[in-house]
């Protein structure tokens, strides 16, 4: 008996050998490696230097509602993260990340969930705040890219109401194949985490009459920091 | 004969064209699509370019897709995922019957997949007697009114505010409320415990990457990322189609689904899947299943003059911008998958006798092909189809109608005869023009038929040859 993997990619090579009709027509598709590299020529333009790319990742926060701040450094970064829970009252927080434990070592408030390992999702979902590192924050689509090793998994980012991301300058990247070869150049191409988000704004919904609403199910806010240092 | 799913289309489109506001509600939704799509093409530094080059990135993945699919598989065998290959829909319904037993699941978080529209997976574990919860906010809505979805990408697009107060009061114990973020956030608390009890999360899966072994899913709402991320087990299902060779090319496929599908510059969360938990990551399922379903993908592959249909990357477009669409609504057409691309590809899923009807219920004007992102020419392959129905249909009264059409075309004193006939049979038979005696009663009984010109051109012709003629001989003398 053949295995259904076996019979399906049988089935593809049998189709595949019958030849197109002339009615197809591909003779204006373009010749496919000229056309990955061309891709960069199409897609919404980049921008290249950090300054020029601040401005680009500042405008589509704007226009997502996504709440963007540039620090001169790291020091006023980490400063501001303590503005932020005392001005929003925040009652508990957890975070992933070595820089972070810095920062957060010093915020007095009453639960801070921390680099745990036994940390349950209703911990999670009972806090405030959930505050990462990243991996990128891409100029031309104003995202950030996080992955699950460096930005405490798949939960902490999407389950409390409110998302505080902490990014560096050299983060800071024109588009997503540059996100991507980051990924790849710190985790090795072959060895990439086993999750990857791209993450754009708040959570967000039309399906109710087309009218755009925040916090569909993911959070509400979105804070991204970034330091120039 | 027709069938019943004819019957019912027929059914509903006379419905729906007679439902005024309605068609008008559907109408005014699509225009405000319309308009953020055009600003989302227009950050594209070429629009046009870009549609040629995803056009041939897609058919590059389906010209080999045998090889593409073993890399997939392998690359997400290698992190640990349990890769499951189905024919057919029982066959991924019955490896999911077998995931949920092993694991004693008993709820199941699911967030939009079409997929699972496809196979009937709820009604199917339903039966079984697990619980089945839709996380997206507009299937949540259509599931809490036993429907299906109206629109691949918008499921509860015909619903006004004020049904789905109503469904929320009557479901859930909602109060009623006219406000679009208050009724979202009635589902959001609705659904946050679903997350957290969940024990299995079914999603879809948007494109597959071959080089990497990653499922990539498109959404809004972070729904499907709760769905992913919490429960225990996660299961993806991708038909055959979606694979993508190259990570890299997400940097086109992603703004491009987004622009064609909601008129956004991209989506709020991108997410690629490639396993379980991994060691070093504090979180995540402990199984993912990625089912991989044909489920008669491989038949359209195999008819040379559809094969290109699988390109379709189901961003929905060509529903948005269809007459048809907007004036008989997506219930209509019966199927999991609406509007143009579903009546090229559903007739080559589940049957051109059965569905084949659903081709013709198009005006061939083009507006999808011009506007689908991978240049999918959809209204030459509804004519594919309407060839292939007729071809099934060797007595219908059409195909009579076309042979004795072309037999008196070819006889000009045949024609000639027909013509003088017409005419006054036309005059005659008026009084039962569109009534049930009438043998033309499916044309008539919605269209008034012109009366015909006074003269035939041939007559008219004839006189003025020999009108000209002489005038001509005046001029001369």
């Amino acid at each position: 008996m053949t295995s259904s993997r076996d019979a399906i990619l049988m089935k593809i090579r049998a189709a595949l050998a019958i030849p197109l009709s002339d009615r197809v027509h591909i003779d204006s598709l373009p010749e496919i490696n000229g056309a990955r590299r061309s891709l960069s020529q199409v897609t919404p333009s980049a921008v290249d230097g950090f300054d020029a790319m601040t401005d680009q990742f500042a405008r589509w926060s704007e226009r997502l509602r996504t709440e963007f701040t540039l620090f001169p450094d790291t020091g006023r970064m980490r400063s501001a993260v303590r503005t932020l829970v005392e001005e929003n009252n925040v009652q508990s927080a957890t975070h992933r990340g070595i820089v972070l434990d810095e920062v957060c070592a010093g915020l007095d408030i009453e639960m801070i969930l921390g680099n745990r390992d036994d940390v349950s999702q209703r911990d999670l979902a009972s806090c405030d705040i959930g505050i990462t590192e990243c991996d990128a924050l891409i100029a031309n689509t104003g995202s950030v890219l996080i992955t699950a090793q460096a930005c405490g998994g798949r939960a902490l980012s999407i389950l409390p109401p409110h998302h505080v991301v902490l990014a560096n300058a050299s983060q800071l990247v024109p588009d997503l194949p540059s996100g991507y070869a980051l990924l790849r150049e710190k985790y090795g191409a072959g060895t990439l985490p086993a999750f990857i988000s791209l993450i754009t704004g708040p959570s967000r919904t039309a399906d109710i009459e087309r009218i755009l609403v925040l916090g569909a199910h993911g959070p509400k806010r979105l804070t991204v920091l970034l330091s120039r240092e | 004969m027709a069938t019943i799913h004819l019957t019912q289309f027929r059914r509903d489109a006379r419905a729906m064209t007679a439902d005024d506001a309605q068609r008008a509600f559907l109408r005014d939704s699509l225009a405000g699509y319309t308009r953020t799509r055009d600003a989302a093409q227009s950050d594209f530094q070429n629009w046009e370019r870009a549609r040629d080059l995803a056009a041939a990135m897609k058919w590059e993945a389906i010209n080999s897709l045998d090889t593409h699919l073993e890399l997939f598989a392998s690359n997400l065998e290698a992190r640990g995922t349990k890769v499951c290959w189905a024919s057919d829909a029982a066959e991924a319904r019955n490896y999911i019957r077998g995931v949920l037993r092993e694991n004693d699941a008993k709820l199941i978080v699911k967030s939009k997949t079409m997929t699972s529209e496809e196979i009937d997976l709820n009604n199917a574990v339903e039966s079984d007697g697990y619980r089945v919860v839709e996380s997206d906010l507009g299937e949540f809505i259509v599931q809490l009114r036993e429907e299906t979805p109206y629109h691949f990408v918008f499921p509860a697009m015909h619903l006004k505010r004020e049904a789905i107060s109503r469904n929320f009061r009557e479901k859930l114990g909602a109060d009623d409320t006219n406000d679009p973020e208050e009724l979202t956030m009635i589902a959001r608390r609705a659904l946050r415990e679903t997350y957290l009890t969940a024990d299995v999360g079914i999603t879809g899966a948007n494109f597959g990457i071959a080089e990497t072994g990653m499922i990539s899913i498109t959404e809004n709402e972070g729904n499907a990322r709760l769905t992913m991320g919490l429960p225990r087990v996660h299961i993806a299902l991708i038909g055959i189609e979606k694979i993508l060779p190259r990570l890299d090319d997400l940097s086109l496929f992603l703004p491009m689904l987004a622009t064609c599908g909601t008129g956004q510059h991209i989506t709020c969360y991108n997410t690629l899947i490639g396993g379980p938990r991994q060691p070093g990551e504090p979180d995540g399922p402990e199984e993912f299943h990625v089912i991989i379903l044909d489920n008669g993908r491989t038949t359209l592959l195999a008819d040379p003059q559809a094969r290109d249909a699988l390109r379709c990357i189901r961003c929905g477009a060509c529903l948005n911008v269809c007459p048809i669409f907007k004036n008989i609504g997506g219930h209509t057409y019966g199927t999991t998958y609406q509007g143009p691309i579903g009546s090229v590809i559903t007739p080559h899923f589940r049957g051109i006798s059965e569905f084949g009807h659903l081709a013709f219920a198009s005006s061939l004007c083009g507006a999808c092909s011009d506007t689908c992102p991978v240049r999918i020419d959809l209204h030459h392959h509804l004519q594919h189809i309407r060839t292939l129905a007729q071809r099934m249909n060797h007595r219908s009264r059409g195909r009579l109608a076309m042979r004795l059409f072309a037999w008196t075309m070819r006889r000009p004193r045949v024609y000639r005869l027909f013509s003088a006939i017409g005419r006054p049979l036309h005059v005659v038979t008026k009084p039962i023009h569109g009534t049930f005696v009438d043998p033309l009663r499916a044309w008539r009984h919605t269209r008034t038929f012109p009366d015909p010109a006074k003269q035939t051109f041939r007559n008219w012709w004839t006189q003025r040859v020999s009108n000209r003629a002489a005038l001509n001989k005046g001029d001369n003398s």
